[in-house]
């Protein structure tokens, strides 16, 4: 028998104070967690948006929404491009005052067209590029090596029944499926990826571009002015940075995470608060107790080390308890908020526990000095 | 020889915004180391509070208490729990045992603080139940066992420090008279190994183990009888 094993046996004896007093902990923890983890994986997942597009600028024909309509009678609208883009502009996008820093011009084609009887999307650029254009994919297989092979998305891949090694037709022509992509969860799910120039050739449409995407080379470059330069290398084109939009992202996670620090910090609030009402509500009843307690030879210290154990006892059971729960609510939710069920992180379910302890010790603190300072004499009346 | 525990003007006052109610109006009285003093009275004779008071629980409003040595006023809180742990034990008529543990816990209590080992701690207590008759009933707990029984674990529970003096307040007051001649006893067993013992008593039959009487009355000495020379006279 030790001052610990004390304190434990005594968690059993008052149950439900126990679990009312560990319940505070439990949601406050719980809570943390949840919105750690879910904040850390939105972070995560900006990062690594803004590791696979860097300073990525996107160029695209300028289009014009034009209202169709006649009389009262509204057709819907049309986009109208004002200038398509050719496989030549790339060498106007090279020929900008920034091209050195310019990693590379990526020209893409997309195109509707059957694959093996089925109408699917077509995505073409240069075969020898695509690990460069696109090196977060995972590939079963390989990707394509040149024309006449094809990467099937993980969809087309299941609508078509085909896996690598397989063939597809196309235009009376037949392609080697060189891989699958898998899951990725953006378009290219959908769509079969092939060299551009087949593609093009599918859809008639030789020297044909739909956007060419261009990475700059340097941190912190002036992507502005690569933007400026290339739209008056292209008048007919639309040029945006791809990373201003990732930055607005970045801009809203970092929102949700003020937003889940302050919910996290009231509901943490409210559970030392528990703790304090429950841990001062039981020296008050115990005060039979710590007087037995004095009376046999127990320190002042002792009294705070029996309150403080019994309080981390129930801190630490409730704090893991309510990691495990949040850390699981953040991966059951986590495709809410559109991401992946990745690997969960352990910092917030290891930090949840310290500050679950922190939190039931603090608030321990208050009843724990009332025990002690409780005068002998006060508890020996009670016995 | 300098007595073991010595009261010299003792008085208590209870009380405030004026009005105070005297429980001891100095009481002086010394007791010899091995005695085994019975302190009788009414309710309200401030038997209670000389208890504590000898205790250590309680400072007198004036007076001195010296108990083996020490003058009690002059220690600290912590001085005091380290004396009462040394010196005391205390044996309650309620018993007052901690209903979640069982009665080798119960013992082992007072050695929670301590840094021996569990092994030695049990052993300690185990030693004690056997002493006070409860071998066998050690992963008993309080509820599965007799007032009697409960009453034994709680004198065993002050024994584990061996302390010089046992302090009982009523300790047979919540047993039947059977149960009752079992516990005393019990403490003349422990009184003829030279134990200090101090009960108080509303019951007269208490007295016939004790070797003096101090009779309180409205917080006055008002009796001291050497109850070995009356036994001798009859």
């Amino acid at each position: 028998m030790n001052i610990r094993k004390l304190a434990w046996k005594n968690l059993f004896r008052r149950k439900s104070r126990a679990v009312f007093t560990g319940l505070g902990i439990f949601l406050g923890i719980g809570t943390f967690v949840a919105l750690s983890s879910l904040t850390m994986q939105m972070e995560g997942a900006v990062r690594d948006k803004l590791d696979r597009f860097g300073a990525n600028i996107l160029v695209v024909p300028r289009t014009e929404q034009l209202s169709l309509g006649f009389g009262d009678i509204a057709l819907g609208g049309a986009q109208v491009a004002h200038a398509k883009l050719t496989m030549a502009d790339e060498k106007a996008i090279r020929s900008i005052r920034f091209q050195e820093r310019l990693r590379s011009v990526v020209p893409f084609f997309l195109a509707a067209s059957d694959a093996s009887g089925k109408d699917v999307v077509w995505m073409g650029l240069r075969a020898g590029e695509i690990a460069d254009a696109r090196p977060w994919w995972k590939v079963t297989g390989t990707v394509p090596g040149g024309k006449g092979e094809v990467l099937l998305g993980s969809e087309v891949a299941a609508l078509l029944a085909k896996r690598e090694g397989e063939a597809v037709t196309s235009g009376g022509r037949t392609f080697r499926v060189a891989g699958v992509l898998r899951p990725t969860g953006e378009k290219e799910d959908s769509m079969v990826i092939a060299d551009i120039g087949d593609v093009q050739s599918l859809a008639r449409s030789p020297g044909a571009v739909t956007f060419f995407e261009v990475a700059a080379l340097c941190k912190d470059c002036p992507v502005e002015d690569i933007v400026g330069q290339i739209g008056d290398a292209l008048p007919g084109a639309r040029v945006k940075a791809i990373r201003q939009v990732v930055e607005s992202r970045k801009a809203a996670v970092d929102q949700f995470r003020r937003l889940g620090l302050a919910v996290s910090a009231i509901v943490l609030s409210i559970g030392g608060l528990m703790v304090f009402v429950t841990v001062m509500g039981s020296v008050q009843e115990r005060t039979r107790e710590i007087g037995v307690l004095r009376a046999v030879g127990f320190r002042r210290r002792a009294i705070v080390s029996l309150l403080f154990w019994e309080t981390g006892w129930v801190s630490l059971l409730s704090a893991t308890a309510g990691a495990a729960v949040g850390t699981a609510a953040a991966w059951i939710a986590s495709p809410l908020f559109g991401m992946a069920r990745t690997e969960t992180a352990s910092t917030p379910a290891i930090l949840g526990i310290v500050i679950g302890m922190a939190l039931g010790l603090l608030g321990s603190i208050p009843p724990a000095r009332r025990a002690a300072a409780l005068s002998p004499t006060e508890a020996i009346r009670a016995l | 020889m300098d007595p073991f525990i010595a009261l010299d003007d003792v008085s208590m006052l209870y009380g405030n915004n004026g009005t105070h109610a005297a429980a001891l109006r100095g009481v002086s009285f010394s007791v010899a180391a091995g005695e085994y003093v019975a302190i009788t009275g009414e309710s309200g004779a401030g038997k209670s509070t000389l208890l504590s008071i000898l205790g250590g629980l309680q400072a007198p409003t004036s007076g001195t208490v010296v108990m083996a040595g020490f003058r009690l006023p002059a220690l600290s809180a912590d001085g005091l729990a380290d004396f009462r742990k040394r010196t005391i034990g205390f044996i309650f008529q309620a018993y007052h045992l901690l209903p979640y543990l069982t009665a080798r816990e119960n013992v082992m209590v007072p050695l929670s603080p301590e840094r021996r080992t569990p092994r030695e701690k049990a052993d300690r207590a185990e030693e004690l139940l056997a002493s006070v008759g409860l071998s066998g009933k050690e992963n008993r707990l309080p509820s599965e066992l007799s007032g009697g029984e409960c009453q034994r674990v709680a004198i065993a529970r002050a024994l584990v420090h061996d302390p010089p003096l046992l302090l009982a307040d009523e300790p047979t007051g919540n047993l039947d008279t059977t149960t009752g001649t079992q516990i005393l006893d019990l403490f003349s067993e422990w009184h003829s190994r030279g134990k200090t013992v101090l009960m108080v008593t509303h019951n007269r039959t208490n007295l016939s183990r004790a070797t003096r009487a101090v009779h309180l009355r409205d917080g006055l000495v008002a009796e001291d009888v050497d109850l070995s020379v009356s036994r001798r006279a009859i």
